[in-house]
């Protein structure tokens, strides 16, 4: 054996040392391409873009859209419709929040922040805009972007994207928009 | 009589003549190969060990084998699962008993285990005299490893009915990994194969659970069993042979042989035949451990089943992704994380900081790392080794029987007071009713 320095390396030592690259080559290529493969390329998931219906299908005031796992809140007044969509999911750990608003609060009659959605989960509450009134929720409920579909004139919440509140208003006169293709 | 005695030889050629022989046994006998020749008579006591550790295999074996009966019986589908679920409580012979005893030793499991540990810490049998080259700290490390495997093994198992209880615990699990900093969105991708909880989820919680986690289990237990023959047996027996030594007999480590996967270790440790420990003190691993062993599995098997002929698996609705239960809650091994889960979103400066990390990652991490590091921290003497609840350790006992209260209060309150939207409600009193929904 030749011991004494890195420059007298041997033909038996390069071999070693090969054979070492060569096997932890293979065995680490072996095992990121198996963990690699755990990582999906094509998810076949549902479309973060959901249709929920033209206006006049929409009920008044606040409701779950399952597909979209969002809340639809639309009220009119004046000839204008205004319409935003508030995400269910809980910021805490996901649960899908329940509309739990009060006959007060609904009617106005109540200037309070009062309670509009609250979690079965770990008892988050929010209002009825989404802020956290209590509860382990660290972020508020985030709102998404809605808009016309230009072919079919359905209302479209995208819940892939998180909009500013002020942007998030949809504002619609009545009677617009609202034609549905047979 | 002659057709009995043929068959015995062929499926059963032991037949011991003497003492000797049988105990000789346990060098013949590869089942046997697993236990040393001799034992103390204190480690084959009930009060030294109460036989948790050996219960927890007997049931990993109860689970093992009804598990392997339900893998025939039920199918890794979103679409499925649940159908076959039902079709084992309704409609298979015995089906609704096999999954029953499946749940109750998965539940048995993890106390056991967990009792096991406990009786580690009070009898200091994480430790053992180091100068002789005792290691048994180690053992706790890979026992704490070991109770980490059965908490994944049970959580990956309640999840496969698919049921309400399944589907909500993935959507928590997964959002805790996600709160995890900078690496939690990878996290719960790998883990639930996708953005979105569904067949990519199932499958791979099915696979880690039948083949995964099962396989490490049993292959850092079979490590663990290694390290206690390694370590010259129970830390009751470094006991006996301690006081030995202090009655004026010399102790010297014996040198030692344990097989390896290849080959033969040889160390020093003290060791049952190692130095002058009498044979009043001794007795044979044949028949005297394996017979109490029997006795183990037949007990764990009895109560088993018997607990399992009265109180049915639960399964709750199908899955629904619109409407989590309300209260929804974890099974009790897991009340106390949502619990801390639901306490501990924090509030600092301007950042908050989500429960689900704090409660249900930090925290959990840190007790670990607390257990793991004690045992080469405890300073106690030698003397508290292998005796229940030794005077040299009343405060680390006081300690860790703190923490033992405060997980069990946080189960209790998790339980028993957390009713509707997980508001608390004292004992009895009634939850207001909460509408149903879809
Ligand atoms: C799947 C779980 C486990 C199994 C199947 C298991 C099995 C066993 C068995 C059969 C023994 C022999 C003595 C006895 O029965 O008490 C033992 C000893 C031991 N176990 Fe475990 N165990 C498990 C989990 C744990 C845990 C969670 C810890 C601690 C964190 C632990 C630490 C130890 C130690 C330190 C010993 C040596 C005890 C002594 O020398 O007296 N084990 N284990
Ligand atoms: S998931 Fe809503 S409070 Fe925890």
């Amino acid at each position: 054996m030749n011991n004494s320095d890195r420059q007298g390396s041997t033909r038996r030592s390069f071999l070693a040392r090969l054979s070492i690259w060569i096997g932890g080559l293979a065995v680490g290529g072996g095992v990121f391409a198996a963990l690699r493969s755990l990582i999906p390329n094509v998810l076949y998931e549902p479309s973060k873009k959901v249709k929920i219906g033209t206006l006049d299908l929409i009920p008044d005031g606040v409701t779950l859209f399952k597909d979209a796992k969002a809340f639809v809140s639309k009220h009119g007044s004046e000839g204008k419709t205004r319409i935003h969509a508030i995400s269910a999911v809980c910021t805490h750990l996901g649960c899908i929040v329940q509309h739990t608003e009060s006959e007060e609060s609904k009617s106005g009659t109540t200037d309070k922040p009062t309670v509009g959605f609250s979690c079965a989960c770990h008892g988050s509450q929010f209002t009825i805009d989404g802020d956290v009134v209590k509860g382990p929720a660290p972020e508020p409920l985030p709102w998404f972007a809605v808009s016309v579909s230009p072919d079919d004139g359905q209302l479209v919440v995208d819940t892939s994207s998180v909009v500013e509140r002020h942007k998030a208003l949809l504002v619609l006169k009545s009677g617009h928009c609202n034609v549905r293709k047979v | 009589m002659e057709v009995f005695q043929r068959s015995r030889r062929v499926f059963w050629s032991y037949s011991p003549e003497s003492a000797r022989e049988s105990s000789d046994s346990v060098v013949r006998n590869f089942l046997f190969h697993v236990f040393p020749a001799y034992v103390t008579k204190q480690s084959l006591s009930l009060a030294t060990t109460f036989w948790l550790g050996t219960v927890t295999w007997v049931l990993f074996v109860i689970l093992t084998i009804t598990g392997v009966i339900l893998m025939f019986l039920y199918v890794p589908s979103v679409e499925r699962a649940y159908q076959s679920m039902k079709d084992i409580e309704f409609v298979v012979s015995y089906g609704s008993i096999l999954r029953s005893m499946h749940r109750m030793a998965a539940h048995g499991m993890v106390a056991v285990a967990f009792l096991h540990m406990v009786r580690i810490w009070y009898t200091k049998a994480y430790s053992g005299p180091r100068r002789q080259g005792s290691r048994r700290e180690i053992n706790w490390l890979i026992g704490l490893v070991l109770f980490v495997l059965t908490l994944a093994l049970s959580y990956t198992g309640y999840l496969l009915p698919w049921d309400q209880l399944a589907y909500w615990a993935l959507v928590i699990g997964a959002n805790v990994a996600k709160s995890a900093p900078l690496v939690g969105d990878q996290m719960r991708e790998i883990l639930i194969g996708g953005t979105e909880i569904g067949q990519n989820t199932l499958i791979r919680f099915y696979i880690l659970h039948c083949v995964a986690l099962p396989i490490l289990l049993v292959v850092v237990g079979a490590y663990h069993m290694w390290r206690l023959r390694r370590d010259g047996g129970l830390a009751a027996t470094d006991r006996l042979t301690m006081l030995q030594s202090a009655g004026g007999d010399e102790l010297k480590p014996s040198s030692t042989k344990t097989y390896t996967l290849l080959g033969i270790k040889e160390g020093t440790t003290l060791s049952v035949r190692s130095s002058a420990l009498p044979d009043s003190l001794l007795a044979r691993a044949n028949p005297e451990l394996t017979t109490r062993l029997l006795i183990v599995m037949l007990l764990t098997h009895v109560v088993t089943l018997g607990v399992s002929l009265y109180v049915a698996a639960p399964l709750e609705a199908p899955a629904n992704p619109l409407a989590p239960p309300n209260p929804a809650k974890a099974p009790w091994y897991f009340l106390w994380l949502q619990e801390l889960i639901a306490d501990t979103t924090l509030t600092v400066g301007t950042y908050v900081i989500n429960g689900g990390f704090v409660g249900g990652i930090l925290i959990p991490t840190i007790a670990l790392a607390v257990l793991a590091v004690w045992p080469f921290l405890d300073r106690s003497p030698d003397d508290a080794m292998g005796v229940w609840f030794h005077r040299s350790r009343w405060l680390q006992n006081v300690v860790f029987t703190i923490g033992v209260i405060a997980v069990i209060g946080l189960i209790i309150v998790a339980a028993y007071l957390r009713g509707p939207f997980w508001e608390l409600y004292w004992f009895g009193e009634p939850w207001p009713q909460v509408p149903k929904l879809y």
